[in-house]
């Protein structure tokens, strides 16, 4: 649905896209990731029609975004990064705007409108001037701005910034019901949280590269190694440390606990359960310990992983939403007690 | 969904964003209905204090344009944040996102600018008609004509779209409503010059001038809102918040259109980065920019044909300037160094032509063969006047004065102030129609960088050549017509 292939963006003296290539399945929810000035918006932009690249080009929904800039814009659906409102209206009139421009009919835009404004809980504001609603009730507006004339692609910049916790969820919610409807959505978020949650596929831009794109389990494992354990005892771990050796790569031992990696903990964990209770040694815990985007963010943005070397090359594999997620996607505790 | 759709959409929603902005909507209503009155009352009191009805009756039309152009002065106001604002209150991107056309989105812009002040502005010359034909109806018998009216009205259409076209264009260009509101005195201080050159004609009762002024006013209108439309593109919008004023990286830009000759709209990254060669240049880059400057050239050639028609009409100027019919027969001793001189000034006189052809769409540039041709024409005229005769060959014959005075050095000295005045032309059009490709920034740089090097290599050498020919051949050929 959406193809990039080597886009840059050169601003005079500053190069601030520098050949990203990213190709984003219909359906599949993207989340661009990147520190501010990393060129995630001047992406977006370029691939909304807004911004013509400087050398490479790009597709969204088979037109071109030169060459079909109006085509391309008519199938996207933009939440910019502020709502910037037109203030002094009422939002069924903003909304009806946006939706005449977009070619819709003034009784489809009003219809649409007031499916959306129900659905985002602002109906009941519909007479009130724009410039008394509440931050997060402006982001709401101009995310419905966005959805106005049903558009198969999204691109949703920050969609959920200063929107208090409800409001936030509502849409969460609203992202995740398009994404069961099968819309496409790049999603651009410094809340990376909302980004495992909500994306198939993470892709992470700094200087105007892509240094990282892959699924969440394809990056932890990449950036930071294999799954993480933590296996704690009813005795002192330097006893364990002895019976596990050879078994496994201990990390560390810490009092109680040790802790190791492994790739393989189907075959690793029974092994080290049996061998721990062959030797007496009672087992309080056996967890496998919570990795969170944000670790593999700042890893990969700090420069502390290898993104600088190498960036992220390979073709990234895609969730597949009708098989059960991948076992490295999700925590999975075993508790074995003796 | 069609450009004229798109416009109405966009003019809809400015129009009523205004309407319901008490900010505009107060002092537009105190101007429209409150500054008729005062000024017809201030008519009145006038009458009484001068004592003299001819003298205000002469005012009355210069009344009824500030009753007019005041309201419709407030249309710089909203023109000049219609783009500017939108972006400091962000939400121009959206309406940028919008699959429109950058010219419905201009003209949409322009229009929405332009409306409401000058509805205003008529329903005020409407009251100000009627009040005073209530009033003071002797005033508005004698003060008011039909041709008055329309002038009147005319002029303030005018005007308020060379305003608005003004203003789109610094709101489009501009990164604040501050900056934007510095650089309005860029339409204010001509636009006040302007009123009171009109005040004057309007006192003087030179309804003809001003209809010439109507005239050039919508030439202006025209020229502004091309360059207007010209030069925005939403892309530009959105790329200057990036755009700092990089000193380097201009003249860097500068240097590699120096360097190679490629035509306007390759992008700099696009040149191969060859070091300048002269030899280069006279082959293939010099002929290449002849080719690629035809329709600038043709512009030149043509101010030069209406220079020389023109020029008999233009004789207390050229008389003023040395080059009067009178001195044909003066015969100069040659002076080398002063065919130097020439040549050096003839160079300068250009090249300040030329930069200021960048802030006036080339019109300095297009009276360079303009005036050169013109004092010919002129003189020439002015001796078939007197002979009758254009071949017969004598002191008076207007061909020996062209055999004489002109060839031999306007061989050389013509073309080259063709030549310049093209070079001119095509910097002041940069502004205006920037090629696919290139921002106007880029294509200022290019026009003056193609200007640099022909000025240097070859307008230069030309100049100088024929200050030297005149001086050397045109004095002898002189001494040996007219002794």
């Amino acid at each position: 649905m959406i193809e990039a292939c080597n886009l840059h963006k050169v601003f005079g003296a500053f190069h601030a896209v520098r050949g990203v290539t990213l190709d984003v399945a219909p359906g599949e929810v993207v989340a661009l990731l990147g520190p501010n000035g990393a060129g995630k918006t001047t992406t977006v932009r370029m691939l909304g029609a807004i911004l013509r690249p400087s050398d490479g080009y790009a597709r969204v929904a088979g037109y071109d975004v030169v060459e079909q800039a109006r085509e391309v814009r008519r199938v996207v659906g933009l939440l910019t990064e502020f709502p910037g409102l037109y203030l002094r209206m009422r939002p069924q009139e903003y909304l009806c705007f946006f939706g005449a421009l977009q070619g819709m009919s003034v009784s489809d835009s009003a219809r649409r409108a007031e499916q959306l404004l129900r659905q985002f809980g602002l109906w009941d504001a519909r007479d009130k001037r724009l410039d008394s609603f509440s931050k997060g009730m402006k982001q709401k507006i101009a995310l419905i701005r966005a959805l106005i004339h049903d558009p198969p692609v999204l691109y949703l910049d920050e969609p959920t910034t200063a929107m208090d916790p409800h409001s936030a969820r509502q849409v969460r919610d609203a992202m995740l019901e398009l994404r069961a409807a099968r819309r496409t959505i790049l999603l651009t978020t410094h809340n990376l949280t909302e980004a495992e949650e909500l994306a198939d596929r993470i892709v992470i831009i700094r200087n105007g590269s892509i240094v990282a794109d892959g699924t969440f389990a394809q990056l932890t494992h990449r950036f930071l190694g294999a799954p993480r354990w933590e296996l704690r005892l009813g005795t002192t771990a330097q006893r364990a440390a002895v019976a596990l050796d050879g078994l496994v790569e201990i990390e560390r031992i810490d009092g109680e606990s040790v802790y190791y990696h492994t790739d393989d903990a189907r075959h690793v964990n029974p092994q080290i359960i049996a061998r721990l209770a062959d030797a007496g040694i009672p087992i309080v815990a056996l967890n496998e310990l919570p990795r969170r985007l944000e670790d593999v963010y700042l890893e990969i943005v700090a420069g502390n992983g290898h993104a600088d070397a190498a960036p992220f090359a390979e073709q990234p594999a895609r969730r597949d939403r009708s098989t059960p997620s991948d076992q490295s996607t999700r925590v999975e505790v075993v508790k074995v007690e003796h | 969904m069609s450009g004229a759709s798109a416009i109405r959409i966009i003019v809809r929603r400015e129009v009523n964003d205004t309407l319901t902005d008490w900010r505009i909507l107060v002092p537009i209503f105190i101007l429209t209905f409150v500054l008729p009155q005062l000024l017809i009352a201030a008519s009145s009191v006038a009458i009484d204090f001068v004592g003299d009805r001819g003298s205000v009756i002469r005012l009355i039309p210069f009344a009824m344009l500030l009753v007019g152009f005041i309201p419709a002065s407030f249309s710089l106001i909203t023109a000049l944040e219609s783009f500017v604002g939108e972006r400091e209150r962000n939400s121009l991107e959206a309406l940028l996102a919008m699959p429109l056309s950058d010219n419905a989105l201009y003209l949409g812009k322009l229009l929405s600018a332009l409306i409401p002040p000058l509805l205003s502005s008529l329903l005020a010359m409407t009251i100000f008609g009627i009040s005073l034909r209530i009033r003071e109806p002797e005033l508005f018998f004698l003060g008011l004509t039909f041709e008055y009216l329309i002038v009147v009205l005319l002029l303030i259409l005018m005007k308020s779209v060379v305003m608005v076209a003004g203003a789109v264009i610094i709101s489009s260009h501009t990164t604040s409503i501050r900056a934007a509101n510095l650089l309005a005195s860029f339409v204010l201080l001509p636009t006040a010059a302007t009123i009171q050159l009109e005040a004057l004609l309007i006192i003087a009762r030179r309804w003809d001038v001003l209809w010439l002024a109507v005239v050039l006013l919508l030439v202006i209108a025209t020229v502004l809102t091309r360059t207007g439309m010209g030069t925005f593109n939403r892309e530009e919008i959105l790329s200057r918040e990036h755009e700092q004023l990089n000193l380097r990286h201009i003249a860097r830009t500068f240097m590699t259109f120096v360097r190679e000759y490629h035509p306007a709209g390759t992008p700099p990254e696009a040149y191969a980065g060859t070091p300048f060669s002269l030899r280069r240049f006279y082959l293939y880059d010099f002929p290449a920019l002849l080719r690629d400057y035809r329709l600038p050239l043709l512009v030149a050639l043509l101010a030069a044909v209406a220079g020389a028609l023109c020029g008999p009409l233009l004789g207390g100027f050229f008389d003023r300037i040395g080059q009067s019919p009178g001195r044909v027969g003066v015969t100069p001793d040659p002076d080398l160094a002063l065919g130097i001189f020439t040549g050096i000034a003839n160079s300068a006189r250009l090249l300040i032509t030329a930069l200021l052809a960048t802030f006036t769409f080339g019109i300095f540039s297009l009276m360079v063969p303009f005036f050169a041709f013109g004092g010919i024409g002129y003189v020439a005229g002015a001796l078939t006047t007197s002979s009758g005769d254009w071949l017969r060959l004598g002191p008076d014959s207007p061909l020996q004065f062209v055999i004489g005075y002109v060839l031999p050095h306007g061989v050389i000295e013509l073309p080259a102030a063709i030549l310049g005045a093209a070079l001119g032309i095509r910097i002041g059009a940069a502004v205006m129609a920037p090629p696919k490709g290139f921002t106007v920034g880029q294509n200022i740089l290019w026009s003056l960088a193609q200007f640099g090097k022909a000025w240097l290599f070859v307008i230069l050498p030309m100049f100088l050549l024929a200050g030297i020919v005149q001086q050397l051949i045109t004095t002898r050929i002189l001494a040996a017509l007219y002794g």
